[in-house]
């Protein structure tokens, strides 16, 4: 072996990952070749340097016992920020889940995988919305800015229904717009996308989980309203914010 | 999902509970940033019992840091796409705040303490793909076929990225010791 060759296997021979044969010829070159033996010699001392350090980061108080809570009782899991936020967005996703599956879907069968990583980062996540606004003009080009249509986001404070912002998320592997408004108590999630890009009865209306589902068609999209509302109010909500959409309020 | 197993969740945490420091640890220095780590870790620990009847044995840490490097990349890639993770090397937490005055501050008792901040310093600004592989080799002292598996990559890429790794960490320590002494 050249040099060279040497030389870019010193690293390896120092981790000892080196196979016997190999081992030996990178000794046999280090006992002639003194710029080989300063270079191992300072990067055996760089790399002490960096494992007695002490700058590995220990675990911030309470993560443990959180991890452990949450194991023994996943059914409430709970989080910081999340709460019943996440709570509803996972449900949400799961309860949207579980209709599509039984239905038509005409994308992979990695689906159910995705959907689940969906539920579990919606639940976990620091940023159930991310762009927080009640305002229209900030979220309709905010989500057109992350998505390749533009949804429509009514407006329906005026009528009890105060929109509170806006995220990305994806439903199998198609993105869509999540828009999330508050009526009294409860928050309704508007999932949002061009009419076809996903499968759905537009006649929608069902529920899983304790969560109601119903669908909708504005122009040319498609939305599906997910709440804890109960099933009249959600459908009051709907006829609202499709009269608005179509209105071309948002 | 069978999570309401009793039996099989405390087998779970007997398996994987010990390794809880190394799995923050790796996705602290991935996300660069505590409370996003924080909420990887939790969440490749869900994942991980989902998956834990996939788990054949063997080396127990490897298979979870796996499952938490898969995680962080998942939030990376999630977050970049809302635009809310700085890309690489642009922007970096609380440590970045102190480099500037790593090289400038001369006292001699915070040697030790400037020279472990450099480093943190100096391995938080490698490229990712560098830094989780010097993560593993020298954190956690797995071997390279360890580390291909848990990247998913050839033990030659490992060997690339980790002597890559080395070579600018070394030009940072030797720069830093030249500049403080």
């Amino acid at each position: 072996m050249t040099h060279d060759e040497i030389r870019s296997l010193l690293d390896a021979y120092l981790d000892d990952e080196l196979d016997l044969a190999t081992g030996l010829a990178v000794g046999a070159h280090l006992r002639d070749c003194q710029q080989c033996t300063a270079w191992l010699a300072e990067r055996r001392s760089m790399l002490g340097q960096v494992r007695s350090a002490a700058i590995s980061y220990p675990m911030p108080a309470g993560l443990s016992a959180r991890i452990r809570a949450q194991l023994r009782a996943p059914q409430q899991r709970q989080h910081r920020q999340v709460q019943w936020f996440g709570a509803l967005a996972a449900g949400v996703l799961a309860a949207i889940g579980g209709f599509l599956l039984g239905h038509s879907w005409p994308q992979a069968p990695d689906l159910r995988a995705e959907l689940v990583g969906a539920s579990v980062r919606a639940l976990l996540s620091t940023h159930p919305i991310d762009v927080l606004s009640s305002d229209h003009h900030t979220v309709k080009p905010w989500l057109s800015s992350q998505l390749p249509f533009s949804p429509p986001v009514p407006e329906l404070a005026e009528q009890g229904d105060a929109l509170l912002g806006a995220r990305v998320d994806y439903l199998g592997s198609t993105r869509v717009a999540a828009l999330v408004y508050q009526h009294g108590h409860h928050q309704i999630n508007v999932y949002v996308w061009p009419l076809g890009a996903i499968d759905i009865d537009p006649h929608l209306n069902t529920q899983a989980d304790g969560y109601h589902l119903m669908a909708a068609q504005a122009g040319a999209f498609t939305a599906v309203m997910v709440s804890d509302l109960s099933s009249a109010e959600l459908a009051a909500f709907r006829d609202r914010w499709k009269a608005t959409a179509a209105a071309g309020g948002g | 999902m069978p999570l309401g197993d009793g039996a099989r969740t405390r087998r779970f945490e007997a398996v994987a509970l010990p390794h809880l420091s190394a799995a923050y640890n790796l996705a602290r220095w991935i996300c660069r940033n505590e409370a996003d780590a924080a909420d990887v870790v939790q969440e490749a620990v869900m994942r991980a019992l989902q998956y834990f009847d996939s788990y054949r044995g063997g080396d127990a840490r490897a298979w979870l840091l796996q499952i938490v490097r898969n995680s962080a990349h998942t939030w990376i890639a999630r977050n970049r796409l809302a635009g809310q993770v700085a890309l690489e090397d642009n922007e970096l937490d609380g440590t970045e705040a102190d480099a500037s005055v790593i090289s400038e501050d001369p006292m001699r008792a915070v040697a030790a303490q400037i020279e472990a901040e450099g480093l943190r310093v100096a391995i938080a600004r490698l490229p990712l793909e560098q830094r989780e592989v010097l993560i593993l080799r020298e954190f956690e002292g797995l071997s390279y076929r360890q580390i291909a598996d848990i990247i998913g990559s050839p033990i030659g890429t490992v060997m690339s990225r980790l002597s890559r790794a080395r070579d600018q960490l070394a030009v940072i320590v030797r720069g830093e010791q030249r500049g403080s002494v």
